[in-house]
């Protein structure tokens, strides 16, 4: 049974590998290629983003290398542009999650199990939390939104809020797996105060599967963002923002032109897949 | 006696106990939450049509949206404490009625498609714990990683597409089964089940037909992220002193699978827990675009309608659903695992 | 503890197994070749109000299962297969004849011998318990809506005998109106026998009892079957008065999303489908077994109100400015892919008898002029406003967004604002925005209630917040003449229209054609001005 034993032990070898410089150029360049585009934007699109500029539903061609799209804007200036809101929308949404998330995961992961006042709002907390986690994200979006007004802050906060439980859970988690964990024992049999030990050790231990599930909160809030759209709450058009476009694309691409979502969507799924990939090389513990 | 009983068994009791309390407050959360709604129910009801001011009294005073929100809010919970959830503002009818038929209809479609995602990841998680460097599990790695990252609802357009518009393998997106077709008669009040216990062979391939496609664009959205949680558990009990032992004294295969899959079944019960309430939630958009009647098109109705009660009772049936789910999640989790019972950790701290 | 669980399901599931076992399968494998005709429709998520009182209801529906005193009679239009109602004539329907008084004030109708489908014959106390209803019922749209033609039906509506009704009107000229809106939903004859059989003390005009029971009416169809949201099932009436409908069952379901309608239909599985985009609609135009209507003039149009009670709108430079800025050739061709039309800057339908457009204003796109017009009324550098639309109305949003593009060359910034459907409801009506964007159906087609619709005093649909004594002088100087299809009316119209243009409260960009697609195994469809499908008007071409 020799075959059955060696190839488990293989596949966490190769993974505590640290990543070399070779390794290092599919995970950074798309991301480095991201932000360039984010920040300069504006230069590299051929047409105004938020202008009619053509026939609508035309098909990509030279002069519009993605086409057009159902209101007649340039599709590919348009992904171009809304690189830097979507980048927005995920990164204010992954952070804000991940302040409140980290915030609230602490307190009750380290108050859950005492007696008293301390102890109980922490379960309430808890249970609040798996609450508002129990409630359909998209239709509670629905509901904030609705109430909020759409624009792009207002659709990264609704996003950011969607994901705090989330967050908490992984910080909660964590915080109770290390406070098994025996050096906290030791620190805390050395007189080490409560505060101390959450500063010190707490927080470090809990922040890099923090840090690696904000990579998945910015896809998810991107992703949420983009549903949000297609049920009609999305950013106002003619807003350039890949989740809207694919939204208001999708009728046309079951019609058959596929152009005016297919791009977005792509542009989605590498942001996606780039953060996500960083995370796997970078964010994970050990 | 009785207080070593209610000692041994407190850690199931309570928590089961505290699920209404939970649910009441839950409830005060949704009133005001629904209440951000935007729109006034009252001239939506008129329409286009002109109302007077007398009128308009009359309708809001129909609607119980007369009064202080305090006055609406005791109304509301003393509807939810009797469970009579009323009748919906805009088209009068008996909310419980429309939730009695349309919520089995979307935990069928949820349990099918988690099931499958379960099924169909964890084997997928065995093969490349077995198999790491096999092509298969190369992508399975790589599609884990990729959660998030296309939307439901393209994947749904991308299915209408493909594999009706295009080659027409799946029935016409516009519901459950043909139009024309009577539904099975109601004895379980699952519609599919129901077609399964009729004899109506008709009727059956009609639902196969026309389920398969939203049932797989569920699975394919949902079982990147269960992949992700599974990998990892699996890799955690793959690393465990317990296993390394295992392989290292030379057991066969497939008791180190088994021991593995027990070490990371905790996660897994959780998980599934999770994976429900995504469910829920990914048929609301599933359910607009296959034209299948549930509760996710109810609460896109009635936010798009402003229509309070409905979503009222839409949202705490669904938390009731999913907090029931957590139950028994936790309930099962303790009963694999007595150290996670509430109680015990005070006691090692203390 | 699983093996203790599974005796006890093993149990129930033998139990549900031996239950069904007995049940009747409810389909057959040969459905399709049974000797009934049957239509498949599609429709978007409209909502099931099953009785027009009820608040949100389906108008077709109602018109499959409800009936008028006339209608307004089918005619062949320019397409092959297509029909079309014509709005301006009105033919017997439950009232058998009709006659007016030498006044023009009262209108008396002679009761044909229509049964409900609860076996109720038509009596003139059915007319008259219909209206009261119609203005009694707490969630009764009626006196907003029939109001100034009808205002109290105890005074207006007078039995005659058993099978005689008459109505009197204030002025000659609310006539045709008056006849107009007793052929669509609001005036619905209900069996009053069947309802007053079922009132109770909560619900005295039986408007909840309708609402599950809704098989009351004199209408060619019965629902048999239905799932509210869901669909619904129709079959023929064989003593319906006009004769038995064609088709015998109507299946309707609801497809809340446009793309997978188009998808369906284009895959030949359904027969019609409603609610098109006009996108979608110009696409399946190209399909060879697909017809897909256009009508002459048709009466769903898109309207910009440019709010008159605030900046920037209360200065009328800038409104007729606007009225300068907007693309409407660009709209028509990319928004509604030639799927509209426009017929002039006016509002009355240009095909009203006695019409009369001499010396309208013209509103055309020419940016150079609205530049110049906003100098003159003091912004040299243009001006920005917030245009805002329903976000569930995709047509409305992808006009802002060419009003978008093409004002800013003439001064305009327009900021697009969406907000949700229930929420532009509210807020359109409380006219707090600068400009927004509708669409706009109305049922009667007469100049006067074309004129009045967007204009009313302290009405909820006077979006621009308008109200000129100097039009509403003139429209009630055109309501004075009593044979409302000559040119001495024409005229009277004339000037109120002008008015209106010169004064720019709002503009209608474009009538746009029914978002409809019909099999060609399907003959007889005909538009209505209420844009819902006549179920009895259908047939199968063999």
């Amino acid at each position: 049974m020799t075959t059955a034993t060696t190839p488990p032990t293989a596949a966490p070898a190769t993974r505590r590998r640290l990543p070399g410089s070779a390794s290092m150029v599919p995970v950074v360049a798309p991301l480095v290629l991201l932000l360039l585009v984010a920040a300069l934007g504006p230069l590299l699109a051929p047409y105004s983003p938020i202008d009619v500029v053509a026939a609508p539903d035309q098909p990509p061609s030279t002069q519009h290398w993605f086409g057009t799209d159902i209101y007649g804007l340039d599709v590919f200036s348009r992904v171009i542009a809304a690189t830097r809101n979507d980048l927005v929308v995920g990164l204010v949404a992954a952070l804000l999650a991940t302040v409140i998330g980290v915030g609230v995961g602490l307190f009750t992961g380290t108050n859950e199990s005492r007696g008293g006042v301390p102890g109980s709002v922490a379960r309430g907390v808890t249970r609040g939390l798996d609450l508002f986690d129990a409630l359909p994200q998209i239709v509670v979006g629905l509901v904030l939104l609705a109430f909020f007004g759409r624009n792009l802050l207002t659709l990264s906060v609704v996003c950011g809020l969607l994901m705090v439980p989330t967050q908490a859970r992984v910080v909660r988690t964590e915080v109770l797996r290390v406070r098994r964990e025996a050096y906290l024992e030791s620190a805390r049999l050395s007189g080490e105060s409560e505060r101390g030990l959450l500063l010190r050790h707490m927080l470090p231990n809990s922040t890099w599967p923090a840090l690696e599930n904000a990579s998945y909160i910015f896809g998810v809030a991107v992703t949420v963002a983009a549903g949000l759209g297609f049920l009609g709450v999305g950013l106002p058009p003619p807003t350039p923002e890949w989740g809207a476009m694919i939204a208001d694309g999708a009728t046309a691409a079951s019609a058959g032109r596929w152009w005016s979502s297919l791009f977005p969507c792509l542009a989605l799924a590498v942001t996606v897949i780039a953060f996500s990939n960083l995370a796997h090389q970078y964010l994970r513990r050990r | 006696m009785i207080a070593r009983l209610w000692r041994s068994q407190r850690w199931w009791i309570q928590r089961v106990a505290l699920l209404p309390v939970h649910l009441f407050l839950f409830a005060i959360a949704v009133f005001f939450l629904v209440r951000l709604i935007p729109g006034d129910p009252v001239l939506i009801i008129a329409g286009s049509d002109d109302l007077t001011a007398d009128q308009y009294e009359r309708i809001e005073v129909l609607l119980g949206l007369s009064g202080s929100l305090w006055h609406q809010l005791m109304v509301f919970l003393g509807r939810v404490v009797t469970l009579d959830l009323g009748r919906s503002l805009i088209d009068g009818q008996d909310v419980q009625e429309q939730i009695a038929w349309r919520l089995p209809a979307t935990i069928e479609i949820a349990l099918i498609a988690m099931v499958i995602a379960i099924a169909v990841t964890l084997l997928l998680c065995i093969f490349a714990m077995l198999h790491p460097h096999n092509p298969v599990a190369r992508f399975a790695a790589f599609y884990a990683r990729s959660a998030g990252a296309i939307p439901d609802f393209v994947l749904g357009v991308a299915g209408i597409l493909v594999f009706y518009t295009v080659l027409g393998w799946a029935a016409a997106p516009t519901g459950r089964y043909d139009a024309g077709l009577r539904p099975a008669p109601r004895t379980t009040g699952f519609p599919f089940l129901d077609a399964l216990l009729s004899s109506d062979t008709v009727l059956l391939s009609s639902m196969l037909a026309h389920l398969w496609l939203p049932v797989l664009v569920l699975v394919v959205g949902s079982a990147p992220t269960i992949m992700k949680v599974l990998q990892r558990s699996i890799e955690h009990a793959v690393d465990d002193e317990a296993t390394l032992f295992r392989i290292a004294s030379g057991v066969p295969r497939h008791v180190v699978i088994v021991s593995v899959l027990r070490r990371a079944s905790p996660t897994m019960v959780t998980m599934c827990g999770q994976l429900f309430g995504f469910l829920l939630g990914g048929a609301v958009i599933i359910e607009q675009l296959f034209a299948i009647p549930g509760m996710g098109q109810y609460a896109v109705q009635a936010v798009g309608r402003a229509d309070f009660l409905a979503l009222q009772a839409f949202l705490l049936t669904v938390a009731a659903c999913v907090l029931v789910v957590f139950l028994i999640v936790d309930l099962v989790n303790m009963t694999l695992d007595p150290r996670r019972r509430p109680g015990v950790m005070v006691e090692g701290n203390a | 503890m699983v093996r203790r669980l599974a005796k006890p399901m093993a149990v129930a599931v033998a139990a549900a197994l031996l239950v069904s076992a007995c049940a009747e399968s409810a389909n057959t494998a040969d459905a399709s070749t049974d000797e009934e005709t049957s239509v498949t429709i599609l429709q978007a998520d409209i909502g099931m109000g099953l009785i027009k009182e009820a608040g949100a209801n389906n108008t077709e529906f109602l018109g499959a299962t409800q009936a008028t005193l006339v209608r307004k009679p089918y005619v062949e239009s320019g397409q092959d297969g297509v029909f079309e109602q014509d709005p301006f004539t009105y033919e017997g329907y439950l009232a058998e004849s009709y006659e007016v008084s030498d006044d023009g004030l009262v209108y008396t109708f002679h009761l044909s011998d229509a049964v409900s489908a609860a076996g109720n014959e038509l009596t003139a106390d059915d007319v008259l318990w219909s209206f009261e209803l119609k203005f009694g019922a707490d969630t009764s749209t009626a006196p907003g809506a029939m109001s100034p033609v009808i205002t109290d039906p105890a005074t207006q509506f007078t039995k005659i005998d058993d099978k005689t009704v008459s109505i009197t009107i204030a002025s000659p000229g609310l006539g045709t109106t008056l006849l107009s809106m007793l052929a669509d939903a609001l005036a619905f004859v209900y069996d009053s026998t069947e309802m007053q059989a079922n009132v109770s003390a909560d619900d005295p005009y039986a408007i909840a009892w309708a609402q599950e029971n809704p098989n009351y009416g004199f209408g060619p169809y019965e629902i048999t079957d239905w799932e509210v949201g869901s669909y619904a099932r129709f079959e023929a009436r064989d003593n319906w008065i006009l004769g038995t409908p064609e088709v015998d069952v109507v299946n309707v379901q609801v497809v809340p999303d446009a793309g997978s309608r188009a998808s369906t239909i284009r895959a030949g599985d359904a027969d019609i489908v409603e609610g098109l985009s006009p996108t979608d609609a110009a696409d399946l135009a190209s399909v060879d077994t697909l017809i897909v209507p256009t009508v002459s003039s048709p009466n769903t149009s898109q309207v910009l109100s440019l709010v008159t009670n605030k900046a920037p709108f209360d200065n009328l430079l800038v409104r007729q400015a606007m009225s300068r800025a907007i693309p409407f050739e660009d709209i028509i061709s990319n928004v509604y892919q030639d799927r509209a039309v426009r017929t002039g800057s006016g509002i009355v339908f240009t095909n009203t008898p006695g019409y009369d457009a001499a010396g309208l204003p013209e509103y055309e796109y020419d940016p150079e002029t609205a530049r110049a017009l906003l100098a003159e009324a003091g912004y040299p550098d243009g001006l920005s406003f917030t245009l805002t639309v329903s976000a569930a109305d995709a047509e409305s949003q992808a006009t802002a967004v060419q009003i978008q593009t093409a004002a800013r060359p003439a001064g305009f910034d327009v900021q697009i604002e969406t907000v949700p459907g229930a929420d532009f409801h509210t807020g359109r009506y409380a006219k707090i925005w600068q400009a927004l964007l509708s669409v706009q159906a109305p049922w009667a087609l007469t100049p006067i209630y074309t004129l009045n619709l967007l204009t009313g005093v302290d009405s909820q649909n006077n979006m621009s917040d308008w109200e000129d004594p100097e039009f509403y002088e003139a429209l009630a100087a055109s309501a004075e003449v009593i044979d409302q299809s000559s040119a001495e009316a024409g005229a009277a119209w004339n000037v109120a229209e002008t008015r209106l243009l010169e004064e720019v409260p709002f503009i209608q960009i474009a009538q746009v054609q029914p978002g409809i697609a019909i099999s060609e195994r399907i003959a007889g469809y005909a538009w209505r001005t209420d844009n819902t499908v006549d179920y009895a008007h259908l047939s199968i071409n063999e």
